[in-house]
């Protein structure tokens, strides 16, 4: 009798099996969304893109991951109406797991993106990794001049083109989930990447700075470089300083992080006197004439005058022009209260305007490797 | 025998229930009451809660192999023990289906958008109900079971984000003020849910004597894990962030990555949490059984399981359509909690000891 039920449990499962999966979802069935594209509209609120990667049909390409790309755009309200118009007349489903960067053109960026980003943060198909940039003109045109351009476009292309730049110190590394929680907190700024579009050039371009969730301004690239080296964001770049024993030539450096950097915080009269320590390590890439040990310091001493000129500006930029706090010194002044309320007290959007700081710079300078002593 | 535990299986289920509780929000909750002071917080309410399991100790030295249903009886015969069985299953009632309700929510929200939520709740409730019919056994087998796979989730979270830990972000320490932290601070107690268990362990114990140990063992690892995961929380998410109604833990998920190899393993994590917190449910609706079947002096406590599982199911839609899930049930829950784990049952050991010592 048991057998005869186990048997007849084991007939009854084994259909379940054999048979297709008719409403299953597959691969084919979906257009996986590379990156997002916001611009301002003249007929609505939002003119949102989609840049989707296509597999070549000529299968020239030689990479896996190399493709085409396609882009799609509409006029609409609100992003989610923007996905389910081109979800109506695109024969496939969109679908944003893949997307690797959300990219805002700076006119619209300037009016407020939080809508957008809270929009995009609702949606869990969106990565908390998905950069985020703004771009110098509008997002569709980035889209045309990567297809224009005859570059092999990956879904890894954003990816690839601020990690190149990170690794120089010109850009940083921003992703939706810090930007997201940034942009709605009371002292934090947020930070974005920023490319430029010339001809059919994109590059970027430093970073985006934004007060609440609009876009303020961008820091160049070497006020980008300041940025990583005070918040020890930085890997390594090489920088040009005036060559000490010759007006008219100048010296390559690569510089890397000795250790870490070091920003205090305390209040003097009321005002935060910001203090901030930088230590490199500085290796001569090019020098026509050496002299030695002598020759060593004066160029270390070239190379701390110009490091620290460079993050006094870079300061002097963010506190007294823009008034943004990007290196999250509220959070370290804070951290010196017992309670919210006491930093509270304190106003700091109003205080920390008049702040004033000393940047001593720390360097070892010794010579590349392939540069005899 | 098969309603006997051993010392590790009690330490496994201890822990188990209270890792459940983290999943389904703990942290979350302190950080919305104490801000950054949730911290601070934690650990107060930890040396709270730890005072109190040495108190419940010496007490319960006095009552070898008994529960709290037993000691009621002793203290004020069937009607007291019939009180407290009613206050009880309140609190695990409320337990399941408050829980049931954001569980199936967070579920639907994430991946399950087009399925109807009753199909949710079918799924966890049925796999609850079956494993009671089988008995106490399965319950805690499942539980066991479940327990390296659901620990190893939280230590790659905890492993992949405290090489982020930046300490201003936990400050400052007495969050918005010391009152908060401290005083209202102090009804965040009702996170150690597991606590309950304490007052039910001594029946299933092989040996009185290891219930000490079971009960500080476990408190402590419950304690540090509490303890890190608001750590972390707060530093990922800003204290202040009312947007996002997406549990933090689960959100964390989204940004473990081992090496370049493993990415967007969320799905993974909330694999298995969906294992782990069926082994919760059916271990909280074996208790319900349990004390029904004490006050009521039923003989076969899995008759029981077949009218309580609708009543949860239905209770369960109730919250959900009503979204009393979302803003009544939590403070209901609370302060029935906090009353009768804490005050009640404590003043009827203290009381029934009193009265032990006098006979």
């Amino acid at each position: 009798m048991k057998k005869i039920c186990i048997l007849s449990l084991i007939i009854l499962i084994i259909p379940l099996f054999l048979t297709g999966c008719y409403d299953s979802v597959s691969i084919e069935n979906y257009y996986y969304v590379v990156a997002i594209g916001i611009d301002t509209s003249e007929t609505a609120n939002i003119k949102l893109s989609i840049q989707i990667a296509t597999t070549s049909d000529s299968g020239s390409s030689s990479s896996s991951q190399s493709t085409e790309s396609k882009v799609y755009s509409v006029d609409c309200d609100t992003i989610n109406v923007g996905l389910n118009i081109l979800n109506n007349y695109l024969s496939k489903q969109i679908n944003l797991s893949h997307c690797s960067s959300v990219i805002f053109s700076e006119e619209i960026a300037s009016k407020g993106v939080k809508e957008y980003i809270n929009t995009l943060a609702n949606n869990p198909e969106i990565r908390p990794t998905v950069n985020i940039i703004i771009s110098s003109s509008k997002a569709t045109d980035v889209f045309e001049n990567i297809t224009k351009s005859g570059v092999n476009f990956s879904s890894r292309y954003y990816e690839f083109l601020i990690n190149s730049d990170v690794q120089t110190g010109y850009a940083v590394k921003s992703n939706f989930n810090k930007f997201f929680y940034s942009i709605n907190h009371e002292t934090e700024t947020a930070i974005a990447n920023y490319i430029t579009v010339n001809d059919t050039l994109i590059q970027s371009d430093g970073m985006s700075l934004f007060k609440g969730d609009k876009f303020v301004t961008h820091l160049t690239p070497l006020e980008t470089m300041s940025y990583l080296m005070v918040t020890n964001q930085l890997q390594e770049t090489t920088i040009s300083i005036q060559n000490p024993f010759d007006n008219n030539s100048s010296i390559d450096i690569l510089i890397e992080k000795q250790k870490n950097s070091e920003n205090k915080i305390k209040l003097i009269n009321g005002k935060p006197f910001i203090i901030t320590n930088v230590y490199v390590n500085g290796k001569i890439q090019n020098l026509p004439t050496f002299n030695g040990a002598e020759s060593t310091d004066v160029i270390n001493n070239e190379l701390n005058n110009y490091l620290t000129n460079l993050i006094e500006n870079y300061y002097y930029n963010i506190i007294k022009k823009y008034n943004l706090d990007i290196v999250e010194l509220s959070d370290k002044l804070c951290s010196q209260f017992l309670t919210t309320k006491g930093f509270q007290n304190l106003n700091w959007n109003e205080i920390y305007k008049d702040s004033f700081y000393k940047v001593n710079v720390e360097s070892t300078i010794s010579t590349s490797l392939y540069t005899k002593e | 025998m098969d309603k006997k535990i051993s010392k590790i299986e009690a330490i496994c289920i201890f822990i188990m229930l209270f890792i459940n509780t983290i999943l389904l929000n703990a942290p979350q909750i302190l950080i919305d009451n104490c801000k950054t002071g949730a911290f601070l917080n934690s650990i107060y309410i930890g040396i709270l809660a730890f005072i109190f399991i040495i108190i419940l100790n010496k007490i319960f030295k006095y009552f070898p192999s008994s529960d709290i249903l037993d000691v009621s009886k002793f203290l004020g015969g069937n009607i007291l023990r019939f009180i407290i069985g009613i206050l009880f299953i309140s609190i695990l009632m409320l337990i399941i289906c408050v829980s049931l309700a954001h569980f199936t929510i967070l579920l639907k929200t994430i991946y399950f958008r087009n399925s109807p939520i009753l199909f949710i709740i079918f799924f966890f409730i049925i796999s609850a109900f079956i494993c009671n019919l089988n008995g106490f056994g399965a319950v805690k087998k499942s539980i066991c079971f479940y327990f390296p796979i659901t620990v190893l989730t939280i230590l790659i979270i905890l492993q992949n984000q405290i090489s982020n830990f930046n300490f201003t972000k936990i400050t400052p320490f007495f969050g918005d003020s010391f009152e908060n932290t401290f005083f209202k601070g102090t009804s965040n107690i009702f996170i150690f849910t597991n606590i309950i268990l304490i007052y039910f362990l001594l029946p299933f114990l092989e040996s009185d004597k290891s219930f000490k140990k079971i009960t500080i063992i476990s408190f402590f690892i419950s304690w540090i894990l509490l303890v890190f995961m608001v750590m972390i929380i707060l530093n990922n998410y800003p204290f202040n962030n009312t947007i996002s109604n997406v549990n933090p833990v689960y959100l964390l998920t989204r940004k473990v990555e081992l090496s370049d190899f493993v990415q967007r393993s969320d799905a993974l994590f909330i694999f298995i949490w969906i294992l782990s917190y069926l082994s919760y449910i059916t271990f909280f609706l074996y208790f319900i059984t349990l004390i029904i079947k004490k006050i009521f002096t039923i003989e076969n406590e899995k008759m029981i399981v077949y009218p309580v599982v609708p009543l949860i199911i239905g209770i369960t839609y109730l919250l959900i359509r009503t979204n009393f899930y979302k803003f009544g049930s939590f403070e209901l829950y609370k302060n029935l909690f906090n009353i009768t784990v804490y005050i009640i049952s404590l003043l009827i050991l203290f009381f029934a000891g009193i009265k032990k010592k006098l006979i």
